[in-house]
C-alpha cells in the first residue's frame, strides 16, 4: 500500500514539474509573441495577423496546465468549516471532496471528447491550417492530469502522518 | 407552454437595433401564431458567447437559434467568406435578390456538410454596406494610402485595406473610440447605424460610401428542435424567421437614411463617390478576387458571381 | 433556489476549492436534469471565459509586478516614499501607505500589494516600536488600492464582461485610490496622535534625497509609461503591459539586479498566479452563464426595480450586496458572476457604466480585506504569522474609512468621472 502510494506521489511530483515547466514556457512564448506584435505594428507598421491567435493558444494552454501545477500548493478554497469539525469528521468531508472533485475530473474528460470533436470542424481564422479542436484540447487534458492528484488527496486521509511521509 | 425557443444575437437589447427588432419580431409572431405554445427567450448582446460558439451550440442542439453575420460561418465553412468579398453587389435590389435567390441554399448545404445540425432557415439585411469612416477627407483609392484602418482580425479584411494601400489595424470595438480620437487609426469601416450608435461620429467627420459590402444577417435552427415540433407548429416557427428577417431588412433601409442623416447633421460630411471616383477602388476588386481565388480555389467564386449575375437579370426583369 | 446553486454552494462550504465548485454544481445538475450535451456547452463557456484578448494584459502584468519585485525596483520605490513621509509621526505607516500608493501604478492586484510590500515593510515597522499586529494592518488595509488605482486586473476583467474602454475605467480608478490612500493616512495620523506613535525617521539629509530620488526616478516612471500609454490611448491595455514588462527587465538589467539566470523562476511564479486568476474566471463564467440561462439576473432586475427606481437608493443597495458578496469571493468571479447580473439593472436606472465599475471594483477590492473569507487577510496572516482575528481588530479604524471613501464614490460620479472625461473617454 505504501509503495504503491509512493510512486503515486512520484507521479504527481513529476507531473506538477513538467506541467510547471510547460507553462513557464508557454508565458515566455507568450511574452515574446506580445513583444513581436508590439515591435511590428508600432515600429514597422506591419501588424501581425497571427499574433494574437497565438497568444490566445498560449494563454488557454497555460491556464489549463496550470490547474495541474497549483494542486499541491493547493486551489483557493473555504476552508474554516471543516477545519472546526471533529478530526474523524473532518477527515470523511476531506475524503467525499476528494471524490467529488475527482467525479468532476472524469466527467469534464469525458464530456470533453464530445467538445473536443465539435472543435475539429472549425479553423483559427488567423492560422487556418490549426483546428480549433486542438485548442479546445486543453480542457480535457488539463483535467486528465488532476485525477491522479485527487486520488492521492484521497487516499492520504486514510495514511497516518508517519505512512505519508515515508511515501 | 410546451416548448422554448431560445435566440442569440450580438446587438444590444434596444430597438434602435436591428437584431434586437429581428428578434422581437420573433417574439411576437411564434408567440402569437402558436397560441403561446411556443416561448420565445431572446439573448441578446453576445451574452450566451461569440458568433462561432452559439453556432457550437446550436450546432449541439444546446440552443434553438443563433443569429449571425457571416463571421459565425466561416470558421466552420472558409470558402463561405466569397460573399464578404468587396464590390461584388452593386446596390440594395439585387443583394436583395441575391438574398431570396439559390444562392442561400448553397449557404445552408455547405453549412450543413459541416454542422449537421445547424439549418439556415432566414437571410435578412445584417447591417446595411460598410463604408470608410475616416477623420480625414477621402474622395479616391489614392486619398487611402497610408491611412490606418481599423478591420476585425480577419485576413479578408485585413488584405482588402492593404490592396487598398493602408495599413491594416486590428482593434477591439471597445477601444475604437479611444483608438479614433488618438490617432492610433485614421478610420473604420462600418455602417452609418453603428457609427452612430456608438457616438463614433465625434471621433471621424468623414465617410465616403463607397459601399464595398453588403452586411447579411443568418438566422440557424437547431434541426433537432425543429424537427421535434408538430408540424404545424413547424410551419409556425418557418413563418415567423421569413417575417422576422423582412422586418429586420425594412428596419436596417429605414435606419440607414436616418443614421446619415444625423450624421450630416453632428457635423459629419458625407462623400457619395461619383462614377470617375469609385472606379479608383475597383482595382481592390480584381486584387481580391485574385486573393480569394489562390486561397479557396474557383469553385465558390464562380458560384457568387453566377449568382450576382442572376440576381441582377432578375432585378433587370422587375423593373 | 436552483439546484447548481445549492450544489455549489455546500461544495465551497466544505472546502472543494472555489474553482473546481463553480464547475461542480453546473455540470451535475445537467447530469441530474438529464441535458447531459449542455455540459458540452458548459465547457465551452469555461474555455471562452479564458479565451479572450483583453484577459492577456493579466500574466502580463502580473510577470512585470514580479520582475520589479525581484529586481530591486519595489525597494526602491519603498526607499522614495520613506524619504517623503518618513520624517512624520507615525513615520513607516505613512511610508506604507504612500507605498502602495505608488506599487499601486506598477501592480494590479492586492494580493501582490501585500506580498511585495507586507515582507519589507512589517518587519521595518516591527523595529520602529509598532506592534506586528498594526504593522499587518496597515499593510492589509493600504494593499486594496493595488487594484483601484491602474493596472488593475479586475478592472481588465470588468471592461472585458460589461464592454466598457479599459481605459475609460484605468482613468476612473485614479482619484478613488488617491482618496483612499489620502484616507488611509488621515487615519494614521489621528491614530499616531492618540497612541503617541513615535517619530523615528529625521528629517532626509540633501544628499540621501538626491540620491533616492535618482534611484527612485526611474522605476516611478513606470507608472507614467503604462498609464500615459493607455490613457493617451497611444497603446492598448494589453500592449501597455507588453511595455511594463519590457521596461521592468531592461530596468532590471541595467541596475544588474537582475541576470537572464533568474527569468525561468520569474516565469514559473508568474505563470502559475496567472494560471489561477484564469482558471478562477474560467469557471466564474461557466457559472455565470449557467445562472443567465437560468434567469437569475432579469428575476433579480425586475426584483430591484420593483424595490426602487432611485439610482442613489440602487447604488447603495448595490454596495451592500457587493460587500457581503466580495466578503466571500474573490473580485475577479465576483464581477464575472455579479456583474452581468447587475448590468441590466443599473442600464435601466441610467447609471454611467464607468461609475457603476469604479463602485463595484471599489467594493469588491474592500471584500478582500474583510472576514470571513478575504484573501488580502489570509496572504496578511501568511506574511506576518498573526492570526487573521487579531489583524481584524486592528484593522477597524481603517476600515472606517474604506466605508467613508466607498460612501464618497458613491454618492459623487464626479470622483470617478472626470478624469476620463476630460481625457476624452466617452462616459
Ligand atoms: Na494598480
Ligand atoms: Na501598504
Amino acid at each position: 500500500m505504501t509503495a504503491a502510494f509512493g510512486a503515486l506521489v512520484a507521479l504527481n511530483t513529476a507531473i506538477a514539474r513538467i506541467c510547471t515547466a510547460l507553462i513557464s514556457g508557454l508565458l515566455g512564448v507568450l511574452v515574446v509573441t506580445m513583444m513581436l506584435s508590439v515591435i511590428m505594428r508600432y515600429v514597422f507598421t506591419s501588424p501581425l495577423s497571427w499574433s494574437d491567435d497565438l497568444s490566445l493558444i498560449c494563454l488557454v494552454w497555460m491556464t489549463l496546465l496550470g490547474l495541474a501545477a497549483g494542486m499541491r500548493a493547493g486551489h483557493l478554497a473555504i476552508e474554516g468549516l471543516v477545519q472546526a469539525l471533529p478530526l474523524p469528521l473532518a477527515k470523511l468531508v476531506n475524503l467525499a471532496i476528494h471524490a467529488a472533485v475527482l467525479l468532476l475530473a472524469v466527467l469534464v474528460v469525458h464530456y470533453g471528447v464530445a467538445f473536443v470533436k465539435q472543435g475539429m470542424a472549425r479553423i483559427v481564422p488567423s492560422m487556418d491550417w490549426l483546428r480549433q479542436g486542438y485548442i479546445y484540447a486543453a480542457i480535457p487534458v488539463g483535467f486528465a492530469l488532476i485525477i491522479p492528484f485527487c486520488i492521492e488527496g484521497a487516499l492520504s486521509q486514510f495514511l497516518a502522518p508517519r505512512e505519508r511521509e515515508a511515501a | 407552454q410546451d416548448y422554448t425557443l431560445r435566440i442569440a444575437h450580438a446587438g444590444p437589447a434596444t430597438m434602435e437595433n436591428d437584431d434586437y427588432v429581428g428578434s422581437t419580431t420573433l417574439k411576437e409572431i411564434i408567440e402569437a401564431n402558436s397560441d403561446g405554445r411556443i416561448a420565445v427567450d431572446i439573448y441578446p448582446g453576445n451574452q450566451l458567447g461569440s458568433y462561432e460558439e452559439v453556432m457550437e451550440q446550436v450546432n449541439a442542439n444546446a440552443l434553438e437559434v443563433a443569429h449571425v453575420s457571416i463571421g459565425g460561418v466561416t470558421p466552420f465553412v472558409p470558402e463561405l467568406s466569397v460573399v464578404d468579398l468587396q464590390y461584388i453587389l452593386p446596390n440594395d435590389e439585387v443583394a436583395y435578390a441575391f438574398m431570396e435567390g439559390p444562392f442561400t441554399d448553397e449557404i445552408r448545404d455547405a453549412v450543413m456538410a459541416q454542422l449537421p445540425n445547424t439549418r439556415l432557415v432566414a437571410v435578412s439585411d445584417g447591417g446595411r454596406w460598410r463604408s470608410f469612416f475616416t477623420t480625414k477627407p477621402v474622395q479616391t483609392a489614392a486619398d487611402l494610402e497610408g491611412m490606418k484602418i481599423r478591420t476585425i482580425s480577419s485576413p479578408l479584411q485585413q488584405e482588402f485595406v492593404a490592396s487598398l494601400g493602408a495599413a491594416a489595424t486590428p482593434v477591439a470595438w471597445g477601444e475604437l473610440y479611444t483608438a479614433l480620437s488618438t490617432g492610433v487609426v485614421d478610420g473604420t469601416k462600418n455602417g452609418t447605424p453603428d457609427i452612430m450608435s456608438n457616438k463614433f461620429n465625434e471621433v471621424v467627420s468623414h465617410v465616403i460610401l463607397d459601399r464595398h459590402t453588403f452586411l447579411f444577417g443568418y438566422y440557424f435552427i437547431s434541426d433537432e428542435w425543429l424537427n421535434a415540433l408538430p408540424e404545424d407548429l413547424q410551419t409556425v416557427v418557418l413563418d415567423g424567421f421569413t417575417e422576422a428577417a423582412a422586418r429586420q431588412t425594412e428596419f436596417n433601409a429605414e435606419t440607414e437614411d436616418a443614421a446619415n442623416a444625423a450624421f450630416e447633421e453632428a457635423g459629419g460630411t458625407i462623400y457619395t463617390p461619383t462614377e470617375a471616383d469609385r472606379e479608383t477602388f475597383l482595382g481592390a476588386r480584381q486584387a481580391m478576387q485574385d486573393w480569394y481565388v489562390e486561397k479557396y480555389g474557383e469553385e465558390w467564386l464562380q458560384k457568387m458571381l453566377d449568382a450576382v449575375s442572376e440576381a441582377e437579370a432578375a432585378v433587370a426583369a422587375k423593373n | 433556489m436552483p439546484l447548481f446553486i445549492v450544489l455549489t454552494v455546500i461544495a465551497a462550504l466544505l472546502s472543494m476549492p472555489i474553482v473546481f465548485a463553480l464547475s461542480f454544481g453546473p455540470i451535475l445538475a445537467f447530469l441530474v436534469d438529464g441535458k447531459a450535451t449542455m455540459v458540452q456547452i458548459g465547457l465551452q463557456r469555461f474555455f471562452a471565459g479564458v479565451n479572450q484578448f483583453p484577459l492577456l494584459a493579466i500574466p502580463l502584468f502580473i510577470l512585470a509586478g514580479e520582475i520589479m519585485n525581484a529586481g530591486d525596483i519595489t525597494r526602491r520605490l519603498v526607499n522614495l516614499a520613506r524619504l517623503l513621509v518618513g520624517h512624520l509621526r507615525g513615520g513607516l505607516a505613512h511610508v506604507n501607505i504612500l507605498s502602495s500608493v505608488m506599487f499601486a501604478g506598477l501592480s494590479g492586484s492586492a494580493v501582490a500589494d501585500v506580498s511585495a510590500l507586507g515582507s519589507m515593510m512589517i518587519p521595518a515597522m516591527e523595529r520602529d516600536g509598532y506592534t506586528r499586529r498594526f504593522a499587518t494592518a496597515v499593510t492589509a488595509a493600504s494593499s486594496i488600492i493595488g487594484p483601484v488605482i491602474p493596472p488593475s486586473i479586475i478592472m481588465i476583467v470588468y471592461a472585458y464582461i460589461m464592454n466598457v474602454s479599459v481605459g475609460a475605467l484605468f482613468a476612473a480608478g485614479f482619484v478613488p485610490g488617491l482618496l483612499m490612500g489620502l484616507g488611509l493616512m488621515a487615519m494614521t495620523a489621528i491614530l499616531a496622535r492618540k497612541h503617541d506613535f513615535l517619530r523615528r525617521e529625521g528629517a532626509p539629509s540633501r544628499q540621501e534625497m538626491v540620491s533616492g530620488v535618482s534611484q527612485g526616478f526611474f522605476p516611478m516612471l513606470t507608472p507614467a509609461i503604462i498609464l500615459g500609454g493607455i490613457l493617451l490611448g497611444i497603446v492598448s491595455p494589453t500592449e501597455a503591459a507588453v511595455v511594463a514588462v519590457i521596461y521592468a527587465l531592461v530596468l532590471s538589467f541595467v541596475i544588474r539586479s537582475l541576470t537572464l539566470r533568474d527569468i525561468p523562476a520569474l516565469l514559473a511564479t508568474a505563470s502559475r498566479s496567472s494560471a489561477n486568476v484564469l482558471l478562477m474566471i474560467g469557471s466564474a463564467s461557466l457559472f455565470g452563464w449557467m445562472l443567465n440561462i437560468a434567469g437569475v439576473p432579469q428575476d433579480l432586475a425586475r426584483m430591484v426595480l420593483g424595490l426602487t427606481e432611485n439610482p442613489i437608493v440602487f447604488l447603495l443597495l448595490v454596495n451592500v450586496v457587493l460587500l457581503v458578496v466580495g466578503m466571500f469571493l474573490d473580485a475577479g468571479p465576483a464581477i464575472l458572476i455579479v456583474g452581468p447580473i447587475l448590468g441590466p439593472t443599473m442600464l435601466g436606472m441610467d447609471i454611467s457604466p464607468i461609475h457603476f465599475a469604479v463602485v463595484m471594483c471599489l467594493n469588491l477590492t474592500i471584500g478582500l480585506a474583510t472576514p470571513p473569507f478575504g484573501l488580502v487577510l489570509f496572504v496578511s496572516a501568511a506574511v506576518s504569522k498573526e492570526p487573521v482575528g487579531a489583524i481584524v481588530r486592528a484593522m477597524l479604524p481603517f476600515y472606517v474609512v474604506h466605508l467613508i471613501v466607498l460612501l464618497a464614490i458613491t454618492l459623487i460620479p464626479a470622483l470617478s468621472l472626470t478624469l476620463p472625461k476630460l481625457l476624452g473617454f466617452p462616459v
